[in-house]
């Protein structure tokens, strides 16, 4: 029986997924197709979701509910609150850029309305499961939007190909997933995180649960593009509209990391070995993604590369988590704090993208960029502290969250993976700064495109990302602090 | 409040500049000229009224002056605060900033004339962030501002340089970037090894004074030192520079518009060396002493190939900046060798240099402006036509070579005088001898330099005087003049009486000195 403090509880889940039902429902009776009301709407929707998060997070609400399948407690609201701001972001920047770039699509803006929104709740869920069962279905419901979302341009032959180079690869890995949790299931008899942990310990069949989680390990890999899983992540971030991409390298990205960093410390105990397999992991994702992100000559296509590289950092945050205690709660905020800034810089440089290359038509290569910083001073600096706080500049949050990360391998004893991590982060300059010397120091063209109309909306969205990405250079504290405490609530 | 207060008044001069040119392209420049002056006057106003610094900030927490503390965060354990203060090696370095800011902001209309709002805002964000390098007593604070001065210093230089500007901008960033990794490395492993609960300079200094380091990750506590000693002296070695990490300089120096060259030599510099000072050698003061010879060494040899290389150049600009190299060698001098006068001296020798390094080449960059050429073999005979120019050009050549009645006469001396009492430094006497042939070199080059360029009959590159050539020079404007005059008059002051800036440096550095040996 469903009571009612469980549905307060998934206020935010219900909100979102009531509203994508919401906008459908007008647009069925509306009798023009008004794509402005669903987004106004879809808004308000997520608003209140983000009250209702941050009103628990202040009460420190911490509840199972629906028979111990989900879980409402920090570690997930943390969460919920990046998803959701991502999410926010990318709406409030999608009126004018559908409008714009895909008048033909026009029709159809509150099939992609809803489309976000459903996909959004499939990713706070996942925040929330603690059932493999529950997580499996979460995880369908974030990607069966995403496809389609990535294709949402129909016409585009870019797109619709990354949206089936993302459908097939996420189906397989779909696959893996589902094959690793019946090894799970098989090995221990339950679905539940917690069951599965006691049965582990107890030494039942830790073989075939081993194996299970590995192919735990390289589902949620594709989920979160890890190098070698990454294939599909190029092609679909770069054919989808650009708020899509957007929505995908953040907010996707996101949700993979909690369902990987709640299978991996509440389910699956360090004694199936699978922590191996994990630095070799990181190592690989942040060395490659940021070794191809300096040969790329489209912007949009290097910030997805750089976005894999980020993945490898995070995935530092897991590799380290083994020394338990309160070094492995530091570990764990530590990718969790990266992850909640990484959620308005990379969001930020990819609308930043939006806005020039399809917006404004500029063009997707780097040579394409030279000189707007002098017509768009305002958006010049925005990119600045989006690049440099990727980076890891001390420019914006990005600087205290990498180091965080790191200070986390160091103090665990994994300074070897700090020090590669480091030795990426500053090659990784490398080609962020690339961006801003073809926007600031190099001559505009002469053929260079007038840059017509100043979008609202999407400048708002940059702006606050900005704004916060600078922001949590000194207000890094609660973020910190919150982070761990949702961290080491978990690991208990 | 008023650390807060001198880091805070530039970055608004700076947004107000921003917004000034929406009315009109010329307010950007007054706006920031009025913002460096009034830095200026609350540095002078700080250093007379409320600054009350004695002592050494790192090794008597009680000596640093208007100290302010604000909680950032915390990180495994660790206090990270904003913490800034002021002692007397600081405050002659914020007030040299907020100088050479104001002479470079009011000479810069000659050289900068499009994309000006830019321009002066990221001049005066780039004091900002100097000024915070300057004070901040926390490492994590000091890494932020160190590592915020290098953003507006490669735009500066990438956009308003010369013709390789691009090269010299990136080259300048990749370089100093990379020096300020492995600093940073260096200090974070000092800082988790040394047992401390705040991430602030004190404690880790207070800490590695008494022994708190541990080995860690299977090195000894006394390799450890020595491989973070080593660590940090790479990455501050760069920002001085010293041989053999100065090939970013001249490239930068020669493709940087005038004022950003006077503000790269005068402070910038400047930075590797109050860093070495505050962290090499007053942290790891053993270290230092067991290394002083190697490091004499390094000193040495960048006066000399300084020198040498300087000597070698027909682009004023290069000789200035080589020269730069070859000066700085003497602070390293300075401060290995561990007395009360070589340590004194060395960071007296910083504010000097500041200064005459500044004067150089803003009279180079007017010799640049008025004939537009910096080549030694294409000038000759500017003296009749530009007296006053001339003039400022003797004098400050003069002060170079460390003419008596100049500044740059009483940071060598101190220098030179602790130098070879030195009991740190094996065979004092002859090391830092060979390092005072330096001024012998010194000497030849700029008087060559000044007698072919300001001497003999006028001629603008190929053109001889008899027809004038239709090149017109005049002498230097009033916004030339007048910074000009300013620097050489504080040049001369300081030569005259430089107990006015030295009794404060002293309150500092004597404590330091007495580390290791101390004595004259």
């Amino acid at each position: 029986m469903v009571t009612t403090a469980e549905l307060v509880a998934f206020a935010p889940e219900l909100s979102v997924a009531g509203t994508a039902f919401l906008v459908l429902l007008l647009d069925t009776f509306s009798r023009e197709k008004r794509g402005g009301v669903s987004l106004a709407v879809a808004f308000a929707g997520v608003a209140v979701a983000f009250v209702a998060t941050v009103f628990h997070m202040s009460i420190g609400t911490d509840t199972t509910a629906f028979a111990g399948t989900l879980a409402v407690d920090p570690f997930a609201l943390f969460f919920g609150l990046a998803v959701l701001i991502t999410t926010a972001l990318v709406l409030l920047s999608s009126t004018e850029y559908m409008g714009r770039v895909y008048p033909e699509r026009s029709e159809s803006l509150t099939e992609y309305v809803a489309l976000i929104l459903f996909a959004a709740t499939g990713m706070l869920l996942m925040a929330s499961a603690r059932s493999l069962v529950t997580a499996f279905i979460a995880l369908e419901l974030a990607a069966l939007p995403s496809y389609a979302l990535v294709a949402f341009a129909k016409d585009d032959r870019a797109g619709v190909e990354g949206g089936m180079k993302y459908f097939m690869l996420g189906a397989v890995s779909s696959a893996f997933l589902l094959y690793g949790i019946s090894l799970v299931y098989g090995a221990t008899g339950t679905f539940d995180f917690a069951g599965i942990a006691a049965s582990v310990s107890a030494g039942d069949a830790t073989g075939l649960a081993g194996l299970g989680a590995l192919f735990v390990l390289v589902g949620l890999g594709f989920k979160i593009a890890a190098f070698p899983f990454h294939v599909w992540a190029p092609d679909a971030y770069t054919g989808a509209p650009t708020p899509v991409s957007a929505f995908l390298s953040s907010a996707s990205k996101i949700a993979g990391f909690v369902l990987l960093f709640r299978v991996f410390t509440v389910a699956l105990p360090t004694s199936l070995n699978w922590l191996l397999a994990v630095q070799v992991l990181a190592v690989l994702t942040m060395t490659y993604g940021n070794f191809a992100a300096a040969v790329q000559s489209s912007v949009k296509r290097m910030l997805a590369y750089s976005s894999i590289g980020h993945a490898g950092y995070v995935l530092i945050a897991l590799a380290v988590f083994s020394s338990g205690g309160d070094d492995a709660a530091l570990a764990l905020g530590a990718g969790m704090s990266h992850l909640f800034v990484y959620a308005f810089m990379n969001t930020g440089a990819f609308l930043v993208v939006a806005l020039i290359d399809d917006y404004w038509g500029v063009g997707y290569e780097f040579e394409d960029y030279a000189g707007i910083a002098r017509k768009v001073p305002l958006i010049g600096v925005a990119m600045a502290v989006f690049m440099f706080s990727l980076a890891g500049l001390p420019t914006g949050g990005g600087f205290l969250s990498k180091l965080a990360v790191f200070a986390g391998a160091v103090r665990s004893g994994f300074w070897w993976l700090a020090l590669i991590g480091v030795v990426n982060s500053a090659l990784s300059l490398y080609y962020y700064s690339r961006v801003l010397r073809w926007m600031w120091i190099e001559e505009p063209g002469d053929g260079a495109p007038a840059l017509d109309g100043r979008p609202v909306g999407i400048y708002t969205a940059i702006l606050v990302a900005a704004v916060v990405t600078f922001g949590l250079l000194f207000a890094f504290e609660p973020v910190l602090s919150t982070a761990e405490e949702a961290a080491s609530a978990l690991l208990s | 409040m008023w650390i807060s207060l001198l880091i805070a008044v530039p970055v608004v001069a700076a947004l107000a500049a921003l917004v000034s040119s929406r009315a009109d392209d010329a307010y950007p420049r007054y706006v920031a000229l009025g913002g460096s002056v009034a830095s200026l006057a609350l540095a002078v106003y700080v250093w007379l009224v409320p600054y009350d610094g004695s002592g050494n900030a790192l090794l008597n927490p009680e000596a640093a002056a208007l100290v302010e503390r604000v909680p950032w965060f915390e990180i495994g354990g660790y206090e990270v605060e904003y913490l800034v203060g002021l002692d007397g090696v600081s405050m002659p370095l914020v007030l040299l900033t907020t100088l050479l800011v104001t002479a470079a902001i009011t000479t810069a209309s000659n050289a900068i004339h499009d994309r000006q709002a830019g321009f002066y805002a990221l001049v005066l964000l780039l004091e900002s962030a100097l000024i915070g390098v300057f004070t901040a007593l926390d490492f994590f604070a000091f890494y932020v501002f160190w590592e915020a001065v290098l953003i507006p210093m490669y735009f500066l230089i990438a956009v308003w340089g010369g013709p390789r500007r691009k090269y010299a901008g990136m080259k300048f960033f990749v370089y100093t970037n990379l020096a300020s990794l492995v600093m940073f490395i260096g200090v974070i492993a000092l800082y988790l090894t040394a047992n401390v609960a705040d991430t602030s300079m004190m404690s880790l200094t207070t800490a590695l004074h008494e022994g708190a380091l541990t080995g860690a990750y299977g090195l000894s506590a006394e390799t450890l030192r020595l491989t973070a000693f080593i660590a940090l002296f790479i990455g501050f070695a760069v920002k001085v520079p010293v041989v053999p990490f100065h090939t970013w300089l001249p490239d930068a120096h020669v493709e940087a518009p005038t004022p950003v060259s006077v503000i790269l030599a005068g402070v910038l510099l400047k930075m590797g060396t109050y860093a070495l000072f505050r962290f090499n050698f007053t942290m790891l003061p053993e270290t230092a002493a067991s290394l002083a010879l190697p490091l004499a060494v390094i000193g040495v040899v960048s006066v000399i190939y300084g020198a040498l290389l300087a000597m070698a150049q027909t682009d004023l600009k290069r000789i200035v900046a080589y020269s730069s190299i070859s000066s700085m060698g003497y602070v390293v001098i300075g401060l290995a060798a561990y007395t009360t006068y070589s340590v004194g001296g060395a960071v007296f020798q910083m504010v000097s240099h500041g200064l005459i390094s500044a004067l150089m080449f803003t009279v180079v960059g007017v010799v640049y402006h008025e004939t537009g050429t910096r080549d030694v073999g294409k000038l000759s005979g500017l003296a009749g036509r530009a007296p006053l120019v001339a003039g400022v050009f003797v004098a400050s050549a003069f002060a170079y070579m460390g003419l008596p009645g100049m500044s740059g006469f009483p940071a060598e001396l101190f220098v030179f005088l602790g130098g070879v009492s030195s009991t740190t430094i094996p065979y004092a006497p002859v090391v830092v001898g060979v390092g005072m042939f330096g001024i012998v070199l010194v000497a030849g080059y700029l008087l060559f330099a000044m007698q072919r360029v300001l001497f003999g009959e006028f001629r603008v590159g190929e053109e001889a005087a008899v027809t004038d050539g239709g090149v017109s020079v005049t002498d230097a404007s009033p916004s030339e003049a007048v910074p000009m005059l300013v620097l050489l008059a504080v040049i001369v002051a300081l030569g005259i009486q430089p107990g006015i800036v030295y009794e404060a440096v002293q309150t500092s550095t004597d404590a330091v000195a007495d580390l290791m040996g101390g004595g004259l």
